[in-house]
């Protein structure tokens, strides 16, 4: 009986040392996560209340809270190209292009998206999406790839409005059917029945422009590498070249409430146009890596995409 | 009855043996003393004997990984230097560039730093890449002639933006740049090893050469390590010589005898002069991560010397000459104390199966050590003290109390009874609750970040945080290996799988926890093709054909550091934020994990090198070693118990106390963030605190059989005879070891605590759990037996008279 006792004291600590010892659950780390602070992300749209981003892999993500916090958004078939460009015609409707002559739409506000084109044998980007909800959509990027939509991004046709083997880059434009496409080597086009037809608009620059935005039916301001802004007051046919407080290449563009035009580029840069557009200040520089977009939220913040991923930038004096 | 007969043949031998060893007491005396003389001169000329290759379990698969390129992707070991800006400016200032300047001639002329590898913003190498409305342009970032005028600043610092650096050699806030230098091995000035503690020696005048109130410089890196480690190193012998001190000054208030505590101390200290000595006879040296072990043989060597000085006296007091009484102890002692360290020393040598060679060095220095003790202290230490006169003063203290029981002990041994015993092993039982709860809270790995030699706030490791703060690499970095075979011609750099898979690779990476930043040769392409196309960011992707990819060659070379010619073998570099356990067995989890379901054909991931690769490996083979040594020293104890008591009842009253102890140092570890690791794993092993029970019970039974004591009285004669001193030991060991915790080298520090902890509650269990156990496992069979023995002998000393 004594024995048991003793034996029975032995038996639990032989059972405690086999837990004690055996193999330990290491402390809880935090669950691996997409970092869109560490991604690139390479254009941003408005749809309704919800910020849409895209960027490398094929990655699509939605913020409700203006950028504070991201989430993933489903699309029918993952690429690993990099999505390049993401327009809405509306709240609900949005077209993304990106590499391998990438075609993406959405019905739902960009939840959902389905590839309506996709060609990774000639594996040349998509650069640019620009489109009216009642209009005409344009889809273009490398070596003068241009294709238009006339169902609002479902079917597409390449069209050859001029612009030879240069990259196209960037498209601005208004209902009015004033339109302005730029990209490689100062090349510059316009039209003024909403894309049937194209006027190519006389040199004024011989570098890249990586963006033009039009601020209302005459003034139009195009921007491009090492501090080239130029702003025309008459549809395109003079322009001026604006004196930058920073010499770096600018790569996206949006407008704040005011309607002033913010512009983004290397070096985390953020400048802010004048409402006449004659000056332009630097907001912040706020890194290294490049922006491509920025999005103004409500409360005065930033929101900015680039090389370096997804951040806020705080709110500043206006 | 045979075990009893079994044990009169031992005692038969030891009796012979102690005859032959005190027949020939002056010649073995003599060549005692030649031996420690030889050994001595040998001992004088032993030499720290560092290595990075020792910390490494080499046969596991990370460091096959590791071994196959380390000649191919070189710079592991590569020194970042920091310099910052104290105020909120940035660099770009005069003062600052010029004081660049100087810091980096500097480390360009150190002997040993691979001039054609040094990086700063003034290296030749450290271009901007620009696209401009011409074409590319590629430029150093500080142009020549350089004078850090304001407008030339500006030039510096808008090219600063375009080289692609900012987060590695330029901070992400822009307050500092690094120098960063690789070190070579060999010193082609020379022709001798490089001397890296010479080189943090140099690190360290550059630092207060030109650190000021505007100029902070942080220095980082594999030969700082050694250098700060070294450095330290000095101050270890400090402790050993405090402890000593410590050891004397108690040895002698608790023996009231300059000779006792001068016999016993250099007795002690015997096989470390033998141990160190014999050395460099089997290869082997000191490693300044072993260098504690010395100092482990010589308090074991303590523990064992108290003994016998005790027993000795205890006889001498009994009114023995110092002849006899030294026999004598040596008849008592001789069998425990050795089975005590035969079983220290089995236990070292299974910890030799482990595969990290510096756990191997320490396991064969540790069993020799424990095995060369069995010489000196117990057939050197009696022989000396048979020689020897108790001083008066000794005598008459130890006499004070002699014939009357001790009150103490007697109060003690009522352990050994029914009630006192349950409330014992109920205290017990609750420890070993909250013992084994806490212990599974103990993490493998280092628990801190920054460099787990030295402590936390330690010029070090502030240093390395203040750089992993501002940069976007740093010193914790893993790589990881990316084979592949292809039939193109022209190998296997623009074959878009291979190109694909490490970029998801990267990118999954890229957001595990612990993760800093990625890079690889996709992350250097992107950059590439975006550079090819206007620097428009918006080309930087990896195109799905071999045509567009061809736009990004031109970093697929090997100059880029990341791949090899033909790119049939390329590394991705996982920068870490820190080397802590538990980060890197996450990242090690989640980049199999991804290996596993990612399978690309012809592609195949190899992990893992870089420091972190080393850590993880090493940390892998610690788990796995823990659990080995514990079964194979505990299997140890109770064989070599089981041999010397021959009863499963003793063997578990020994074996449970030290099991439990185990757990609760377990426990204590993961309360005071103490990581398993290759430094703390030992102290479990070390084993101290064995003995304390061994001598206990070999008492009890010698009582208990040759006076047929009742168990009771047998534990009260065992703590009295035997108790003292192993609470002294304890006591005077914990003490001194305590004081490590105060060393700046944070793994002395945590092997003092521990130790201190396993001579103490070792003592503890020993002396309250045992007896208790005794009793609830009816040890009193021991009694029974031998009475029938003794009257079996009694009737055969009457019919012989």
């Amino acid at each position: 009986m004594r024995t048991l006792v003793g034996l029975t004291v032995s038996a639990i600590v032989a059972a405690a040392s086999v837990y004690a010892f055996s193999p330990r659950p290491m402390p809880a780390q935090p669950e691996s996560v997409v970092r869109v602070d560490r991604m690139r992300f390479n254009d941003m749209a408005q749809a309704g209340p919800r910020l849409i981003a895209v960027g490398e892999r094929g990655s699509i993500f939605a913020s409700q809270d203006g950028g504070a916090s991201w989430q993933a958004q489903g699309l029918d078939k993952a690429q690993s190209s990099a999505l390049t460009s993401i327009h809405f015609l509306d709240d609900k409707h949005g077209i993304a292009v990106g590499g391998d002559n990438w075609i993406l739409r959405s019905d739902d506000g960009g939840r959902r998206w389905q590839t309506v084109r996709f060609d990774a044998k000639v594996s040349e980007p998509l650069l640019g999406v620009w489109g009216l909800k009642d209009g005409p959509v344009f889809a273009f990027g490398s070596y003068g790839r241009f294709l238009a939509s006339p169902d609002g991004g479902k079917s597409w046709t390449a069209q050859d409005i001029g612009v030879e083997d240069f990259h196209v880059n960037a498209m601005d434009g208004g209902s009015d059917g004033q339109l302005m496409l730029v990209g490689e080597q100062g090349m510059a086009f316009k039209s003024s029945d909403a894309g049937k037809s194209w006027q190519k608009i006389p040199p004024f620059y011989h570098g890249s422009l990586f963006g033009v935005a039009r601020i209302d039916a005459a003034n139009w301001v195009a921007y491009g590498m090492r501090g080239n802004v130029f702003v025309s007051r008459d549809f395109g046919q003079h322009w001026q070249k604006l004196d930058l407080p920073l010499p770096v290449s600018l790569f996206g563009h949006a407008k704040d409430s005011a309607g002033r035009l913010l512009l983004v580029g290397q070096g985390g840069a953020v400048l802010r146009l004048a409402a006449d557009l004659s000056s332009a200040r630097l907001l912040t520089r706020s890194g290294a890596l490049s922006l491509t977009a920025v999005s103004p939220q409500p409360n005065g913040a930033l929101v900015v995409a680039g090389e370096s991923g997804l951040l806020q930038l705080a709110a500043k004096e206006n | 009855m045979n075990h009893p007969s079994k044990n009169n043949a031992l005692r038969r031998m030891v009796d012979a043996c102690s005859e032959l060893l005190f027949r020939h007491r002056n010649t073995l005396l003599l060549l005692f003393a030649a031996v420690t003389l030889a050994l001595g001169w040998g001992a004088s000329q032993a030499r720290l004997d560092p290595g990075f290759n020792k910390l490494i379990p080499l046969s596991h698969p990370y460091m096959q990984t590791l071994s196959d390129y380390s000649k191919v992707f070189s710079g592991a070991n590569r020194i970042l230097v920091n310099v910052r800006v104290k105020d909120g400016s940035d660099i770009y200032n005069k003062p600052y560039m010029d004081a660049l300047k100087r810091i980096n001639d500097e480390i360009f002329f150190i002997p040993g730093v691979d001039r054609t590898r040094v990086r700063s913003l003034y290296s030749p190498t450290v271009r901007y890449t620009e696209v401009t409305e011409e074409g590319f342009l590629s430029d150093v970032v500080v142009p020549a002639r350089f004078t850090a005028q304001a407008d030339e600043l500006a030039v510096v610092q808008r090219n600063a933006a375009r080289s692609g650096e900012i987060g590695r050699l330029i901070a992400t806030d822009q307050k500092g740049s690094m120098i960063v230098a690789d070190l070579q091995d060999i010193n082609p000035d020379t022709g001798k090893k490089v001397d890296y503690a010479e080189i943090a020696q140099q690190l360290e005048q550059i630092r207060s050469k030109y650190g000021n109130d505007k100029i902070e410089i942080n220095i980082i890196g594999f030969a700082k390590v050694v250098g700060d480690v070294q450095e330290a190193l000095g101050q270890v012998f400090t402790f050993f010589g405090i402890a000593f001190a410590i050891t004397a000054l108690l040895l002698l208030a608790y023996s009231r005898s300059i000779k006792l505590t001068v016999v016993a101390l250099l007795v002690a200290l015997l096989p470390v002069v033998w141990l160190v000595g014999l050395l460099p006879v089997f290869g082997l040296g000191i490693d300044p991560m072993s260098i504690l072990v010395p100092f482990l043989i010589f308090s074991i060597g303590v523990s064992h010397a108290v003994q016998m000085t005790n027993a000795w006296k205890q006889e001498v007091i009994g009114g023995k000459d110092a002849r006899e009484a030294a026999k004598a102890a040596f008849r008592k002692l001789f069998v425990p104390g050795s089975v005590a360290l035969l079983t220290n020393a089995l236990g070292f040598m299974v910890i030799m199966l482990i595969d990290i060679q510096i756990v191997r060095e320490l396991g064969a220095t540790a069993c020799l050590g424990v095995t060369l003790m069995i010489v000196t202290n117990k057939m050197l230490l009696p022989l000396v003290l048979s020689f020897l006169k108790l001083e008066p003063a000794a005598m008459h203290k130890a006499a004070a109390g002699k014939g009357e029981r001790h009150a103490w002990w007697w109060r003690l041994s009522g352990y050994a009874t029914a009630r006192p015993a349950l409330f014992s092993i109920f205290v017990g039982m609750l420890l070993l609750g909250w013992g084994t709860l806490e212990s599974r809270k103990l993490e493998v790995g280092d628990t801190g970040s920054g460099v787990a030699e030295l402590r936390a706030d330690s010029r070090y490791n502030l240093d390395h945080k203040q750089i992993v703060g501002s940069y976007a690499i740093g010193m914790d970095v893993l790589t990881v290996i990316v084979e592949s075979k292809t039939d193109m011609a022209e190998g296997s750099c623009l074959s878009y799988p291979l190109m694909n898979a490490v970029d998801r690779f990267s990118l999954q990476m890229q957001g595990v926890s612990g993760v800093q930043s990625v890079v690889g040769v996709p992350t250097q392409v992107k950059f590439t093709i975006a550079g090819q196309n206007e620097g428009n960011p918006r080309w930087a992707g990896i195109p799905q054909t071999s045509e567009a990819l061809r736009q990004g060659a031109r970093a697929m070379g090997p100059e880029g550091g990341l791949s090899v010619n033909d790119c049939h073998a390329m590394q991705i570099l996982v920068y870490l934020k820190d080397h802590k356990g538990a980060t890197l067995a996450n990242v090690m989890t989640e980049a199999k994990r991804f290996i596993a379901d990612n399978q690309t054909p012809g592609v195949k991931f190899r992990l893992a090198g870089g420091s972190a690769g080393v850590a993880a490996a090493t940390n892998e083979a610690v788990e796995h070693a823990e659990v080995t040594m514990l079964l194979s020293i505990f299997g140890a104890i109770s064989l070599l118990c089981l041999l010397t008591f021959r009863s499963w009842r003793a063997v578990l009253c020994i074996v449970v106390p030290l099991a439990l102890v185990s757990i609760l140092c377990n426990a204590l570890m993961a309360q005071l963030g103490i990581g398993l690791k290759v430094s703390t794993l030992p102290v479990i092993a070390l084993g101290v605190g064995v003995d304390y029970g061994i001598y206990l019970f070999e008492r009890i039974e010698t009582e208990m059989q040759e006076r047929g004591l009742d168990l009771r009285e047998a534990v009260y004669e065992a703590l009295r005879q035997r108790g003292t001193a192993a609470v002294f030991t304890a006591f005077t060991m914990a003490l001194s070891v305590g004081t490590w915790a105060f060393s700046s080298l944070k793994f002395q520090a945590d092997m003092g605590i521990l130790l201190a902890f396993m001579f103490f509650v070792n003592v503890f269990g020993a002396i309250t759990l045992a007896p208790a156990l005794a009793y609830w496992l009816n040890l009193s069979v021991w009694q029974r037996k031998t009475e029938n023995t003794m009257s079996a002998t009694k009737a055969q000393t009457e019919q012989a008279a």
